[in-house]
């Protein structure tokens, strides 16, 4: 998970008492990470604008239920899933079924930032990304825009970590190897 | 070079204005709004909770297996139908069992005594005095045994 600082303790518990202050500090820092997340799932710019409202909002109204702050950022991302869900039930109910053999993988993920990817490599990436199926796109995307560690991206998914673990070796599988060719 | 976190929100950088659209102060009130109703309980939103409730368990429940639930239904209003059409409450019962009337009951007991006359000779049987006098053929059969 992307580290918090002290000066950067995301405001929660003022946030839950009703501080429009402190909600500003949330929206700053998650409304794009949180877009991204979505637009990389549904491709479509107003439905992710809807589906980031409505988490937001869904946040607002249950933050009473949220018992440890310092999962706000896994505990959004989780609403916004749901409503990703939600929107793929009803178009592309086939693909969610699509997924790797839920076996034992060993924790081979390295740091997000170690993986660093050339300007020529840029567009190589992204379209790898799109090619990804839904749910190891998804843990690929939580894992590098958040860098969210592995029990929160079950969390989030809704899944076991034995297979958020298989979904990320492939798909790390899959951009290792475009690296590798591209160098 | 950049990583994958700098990449994908690069992207979508553009969007920034139209994600500010987003208003904290109504997302604050929102927050407030919760809290209060966790502190004061609205009896109208615990109505509306128990109708959510009962939603809830009607399409949870009740209507994925309405078919068997229906036929259930029909069984039972056959059985209590059947169960009310052969067994007489005691109020119908009363109605339908009328008393008999005096001539009936004089006519019952002369029979009987001429049954126990018939079968029983050496038995000493009282006639049953009647008040109202049968023919007098009868009389006489009487006189005779006893």
């Amino acid at each position: 998970m992307l580290v918090e600082t002290a000066e950067q303790r995301l405001p929660v518990s003022e946030a839950r008492a009703g501080d429009a202050r402190a909600w500003e500090v949330l929206l700053a820092r998650y409304r794009l990470p949180l877009y991204a997340y979505v637009f990389e799932l549904v491709h479509q710019e107003q439905t992710s604008l809807d589906i980031v409202q409505e988490a937001f909002i869904n946040a607002a109204a249950h933050i009473r239920s949220l018992q440890h702050d310092d999962k706000f950022g896994s505990w959004l991302f989780n609403i916004a899933h749901q409503k990703c869900i939600q929107h793929w039930r009803k178009r592309h109910v086939e693909e969610i079924s699509v997924d790797p053999q839920d076996e034992a993988y060993p924790d081979d993920s390295p740091d997000p930032q170690e993986l660093l990817i050339r300007r020529e490599q840029e567009e190589a990436f992204m379209k790898l990304l799109d090619q990804l199926p839904m749910p190891q796109r998804s843990v690929v995307l939580l894992h590098f825009i958040e860098e969210f560690p592995l029990e929160d991206i079950a969390r989030i998914t809704e899944t076991r970590i034995g297979t958020v673990k298989s979904r990320l070796h492939y798909a790390r599988k899959a951009l290792r190897k475009l690296i590798e060719e591209e160098q | 070079m950049k990583t994958p976190r700098e990449l994908i929100l690069e992207k979508h950088r553009s969007i920034e204005t139209r994600l500010e659209q987003i208003r904290p102060e109504q997302l604050a009130a929102l927050a407030r709004e919760a809290l209060a109703s966790t502190a004061h309980p609205d009896p109208m939103r615990k109505e509306a909770g128990l109708w959510v409730i009962a939603r809830e368990f009607w399409m949870e429940s009740i209507r994925p297996w309405r078919r068997a639930w229906i036929g259930m239904a029909a069984a039972w209003i056959v059985i209590l139908v059947s169960f009310a059409a052969t067994h007489d409450t005691p109020q119908t019962a009363r109605v339908k069992v009328r008393p008999p009337s005096p001539e009936m009951m004089a006519a019952l007991r002369e029979q009987r005594q001429m049954m126990l006359q018939l079968f029983e000779p050496s038995a000493s049987v009282r006639p049953v005095e009647s008040k109202i006098q049968g023919p007098r053929s009868e009389q006489r059969i009487a006189i005779y045994f006893t």
